[in-house]
């Protein structure tokens, strides 16, 4: 039998985790404290903030009530349009990467696979954009086509989890009843992954609303483009109007899509 | 027109009933079982419409204007930039590579450490289960709401107004950013938290931050930091872009050489992300597995 | 001494949880109160420590007004007064000394407090309260992979480690399994004989009660149908408390 004091002499002791970690997270911010070092201009800076501030509250009224292509209305419903579009291609476009990759079908050959989505999750959407310039020109055609390459990392990476996932019980059961493989797909694994898909693809939608907002930066199309132009120009309140723009459909698609998800999940 | 409506009106409902008789089945003892209505058809007819609107909006507005064959065509377009890249990997634009590479980690790590920290009081305080009857928490979820709608590049385009060029407008951006998604992710995790132990140690005499620190962090510490590494590598792709509106880090030099034209340079900066990104998402995983 | 004077208790919602309470409570007892799940048990344990508020009469616990106490001076006399709790409450996902080590924080400086830096003393605190409910060698496992009856002792010995002068306990061994929640039981009747703490005790086991208490409270529909010694008590007078005969659910052994 221990006695107590024997006991607190045993203590697990995590000094030189602590340390080390402690000291590796120092000298992360040191190494990294250069970038916080305050540009100059920024007294100008406060009286742009200011006016960007009032703007901010008393937005260009004439942009947000108006149905010309130009104003922000539109201008959004282009900008969900190419989420709606991109995020389709995106679904499309994952499948045959989901299967190449998928370790229930490919065995250990999923690594090419894996180095091909992760590249495209980690190449830089701006990029891509830039590239489909070349083939569809500024406008919102490019960014149905870079959203789409965009959303292929997730999408596929969740198809892929949904592939690995399938219960197989429920296949061999149907086996057992004498199903065909049509039959088996249709039956077995649709039901099961409908709800999964679907919301995963909304939950891409969301995410790609708000990469479309900003697409329009390097004139691939959406709000974002009247959004730049205006605050180059110093047009603050149009700018704000472009703003309240985004906050409306964000706030709008997110409510809609939580809400559609959380059914999909409870049934 | 009054007749035509009634007309429809009628049609209605005799669908409505007849899609209700279908619904129904009568078993042998004569008792009946109705299948509930069925949304999906409906759905789908609105998906479509939704659909098609937009297609035509954008799709086939586009196709209107330069045609199918033009699209096509430029593909090559595409692909040779895609081939110069692979093909014309420029080494020695290595050292013109490492600082904006820098940077762009630099960026990520003070804007996640410092946007976490200012999330950890934040998420308590939106907490409804630890703040009682309080508004405050309704208030800052409000607030949060309207954060998370702006992309972080809107944030560094309206910072870089203010603050100018560079990478501090970056860092304060990611900032802003992290602070929105962690606050929101760390509110939905102690909401969730079993309450029992924050009870217990409250009724030992404990003030409620002390109750807090005691029974709750524990329970969260691990998902608090798997959801900051996690940040991490989110913030570390998104800080690639921050350039392109000039606020600092390896997308300035990517855009600029972009419209020079030099693949081969752009492909080298695309290579040393993948790197970085592909190192620091390993140790990423690798740790948040432990911590689970 | 814990004196209840004509409390009464109801609900926002209406519901009357007690009626007319009076009991006093001597230092040193070990009091059983049993009765039906709903009548008002639970309610009668949760005054004492002002978990919840009387809507009528007072209690006065060794001269202070229960439901006068507010702020500081409630978390002070909290100190003294420990609770044990049906699901233990314990804090999953850390050390079972952690968690005994949680019942010392009201009295740390705040800065220490919540950053978890406890002093040598407090730690041998833990410890030994540990090793008066007998798990001391569990000390540095997670709390969450112990047995039932290991986590109401961890349970118990966070309650110890406050030293408590009276020690309230809301239905402990409910959920536990017979042999455990006799163990549990006799870990209680030691406490109060060794280190002379009060000790309530909701039960809903009658024979449990009769075994380890000195006095049973007998509660129906909110109020005092019984207060009296545990040898006084006859099969009619359970009767009256339960309002029914007994049945097997009433008795955790129920062969005997």
């Amino acid at each position: 039998m221990k006695t107590v004091i024997q006991t607190y002499n045993e203590r697990p002791k995590h000094t030189v985790r602590n340390i080390f970690i402690s000291v590796f997270l120092l000298f992360l911010i040191i190494w990294s404290s250069p970038v916080l070092s305050l540009p100059d201009a920024f007294s100008a800076g406060m009286a742009i903030a200011k006016n960007i501030a009032k703007a901010f509250f008393n937005p260009q009224w004439d942009n947000i009530f108006t149905t010309s292509v130009d104003g922000v209305p539109f201008l959004m419903f282009e900008t969900i349009g190419i989420a709606v579009l991109g995020t389709l291609l995106g679904a499309l476009l994952a499948i045959p990467f989901a299967f190449l990759t998928a370790r229930t079908i490919v065995g250990k050959f999923n690594v090419i696979g894996n180095t091909i989505i992760t590249t495209i999750r980690s190449f830089p959407f701006f990029l891509t954009a830039l590239m489909f310039i070349r083939v569809s020109g500024p406008g919102p055609m490019t960014g149905v086509l870079t959203i789409g390459v965009l959303s292929i990392g997730m999408i596929s990476k969740l198809y892929i989890e949904i592939i690995e996932d399938i219960d197989p019980g429920i296949l061999q059961s149907l086996d057992a009843l004498g199903a065909t493989r049509y039959q088996k797909i249709r039956y077995g694994i649709l039901p099961q992954l409908f709800a999964n898909i679907i919301s995963v693809v909304i939950y891409r939608f969301e995410i790609n609303v708000k990469n479309a907002t900003i697409l329009g930066i390097v004139a691939a199309g959406g709000i974002g483009f009247t959004l730049n132009v205006a605050m180059n120009a110093g047009r603050w309140r149009d700018a704000a109007a472009a703003l309240w723009g985004i906050i409306f459909v964000v706030v709008l698609i997110d409510y809609f899509s939580t809400k559609i998800r959380k059914k999909l999940i409870n049934g | 027109m009054k007749t035509l409506c009634s007309k429809i009106s009628n049609y209605i409902k005799t669908l409505i009933k007849r899609n209700q008789i279908h619904r129904t089945a009568i078993l042998k003892d004569g008792t009946s079982i109705t299948r509930p209505f069925s949304y999906s058809l409906i759905s789908m007819i609105i998906t479509l419409s939704i659909f098609m609107f937009f297609w035509n909006l954008i799709v086939s507005a586009f196709f209107k204007r330069f045609g199918v064959g033009t699209f096509f065509s430029n593909f090559s377009n595409f692909f040779t930039i895609i081939k110069r890249m692979v093909l014309e990997v420029n080494w020695s634009y290595f050292n013109n590579v490492l600082g904006p590479m820098a940077d762009t980690i630099r960026i990520a790590v003070i804007g996640t450490i410092v946007g976490s920290l200012i999330a950890i009081p934040f998420s308590i305080l939106a907490s409804q289960n630890i703040m009682g009857k309080s508004k405050v928490p309704t208030i800052i979820k409000f607030f949060l709401s309207i954060i998370r709608t702006f992309p972080i590049l809107v944030y560094a385009l309206i910072l870089s107004y203010i603050f100018g060029y560079g990478p501090f407008v970056g860092v304060l951006a990611t900032i802003i950013f992290t602070f929105g998604i962690i606050t929101k992710m760390m509110y939905e995790i102690i909401e969730t938290t079993d309450m029992g132990a924050f009870i217990a140690i409250e009724a030992t005499g404990a003030t409620k931050l002390q109750a807090f620190s005691a029974a709750v962090v524990p329970q969260i510490m691990g998902r608090f930091y798997s959801i900051v590494l996690y940040n991490f590598e989110i913030n570390l792709r998104a800080s690639a872009i921050l350039g392109f509106v000039n606020a600092g880090g390896i997308g300035r030099i990517m855009n600029d050489q972009m419209a020079l034209q030099r693949y081969g340079d752009v492909a080298l900066m695309v290579l040393a992300l993948l790197f970085v990104v592909i190192i620091v998402q390993n140790i990423s995983q690798y740790l948040r597995k432990r911590l689970s | 001494m814990i004196e209840f004077k004509n409390v009464g208790k109801t609900y926002p919602n209406g519901v009357v949880a007690l009626k007319n309470v009076s009991l006093k409570i001597e230092p040193g007892e070990f009091v059983a109160i049993i009765g039906l799940s709903g009548a008002g048990k639970s309610t009668l344990i949760r005054l004492v420590n002002k978990m919840t508020d009387v809507t009528e009469g007072s209690i006065v616990v060794e001269k202070l007004n229960i439901p006068s106490l507010k702020g500081k001076a409630l978390r002070h006399y909290r100190r003294k007064v420990g609770m044990v709790f049906q699901s233990f409450n314990l804090i999953n996902r850390t050390s079972v000394i952690n968690n005994v080590l949680a019942a010392r924080v009201p009295d740390m400086n705040p800065i220490s407090s919540v950053f978890g830096f406890f002093s040598k003393k407090d730690k041998l605190i833990a410890l030994e309260a540990l090793h008066k409910v007998g798990i001391l060698e569990k000390a540095y496992i997670r709390a969450d992979q112990l047995s039932g009856g290991q986590q109401q002792r961890v349970a118990l010995a966070r309650t110890l480690a406050q030293n408590p002068s009276i020690i309230l306990a809301d239905e402990p061994v409910a959920s536990l399994d017979p042999i455990t929640a006799n163990q549990i039981m006799s870990d209680f009747e030691r406490i109060n004989k060794n280190e002379n703490i009060t000790i309530l005790v909701n039960m809903h086991h009658v024979d449990l009660a009769l075994k380890y208490a000195q006095r049973v409270i007998g509660i129906n529909e909110g109020e005092i149908v019984y207060d009296g010694s545990t040898s006084d008590i006859t099969e009619n007078l359970l009767k009256t408390i339960y309002g029914r005969e007994l049945t097997d659910e009433d008795i955790m052994f129920k062969d005997k």
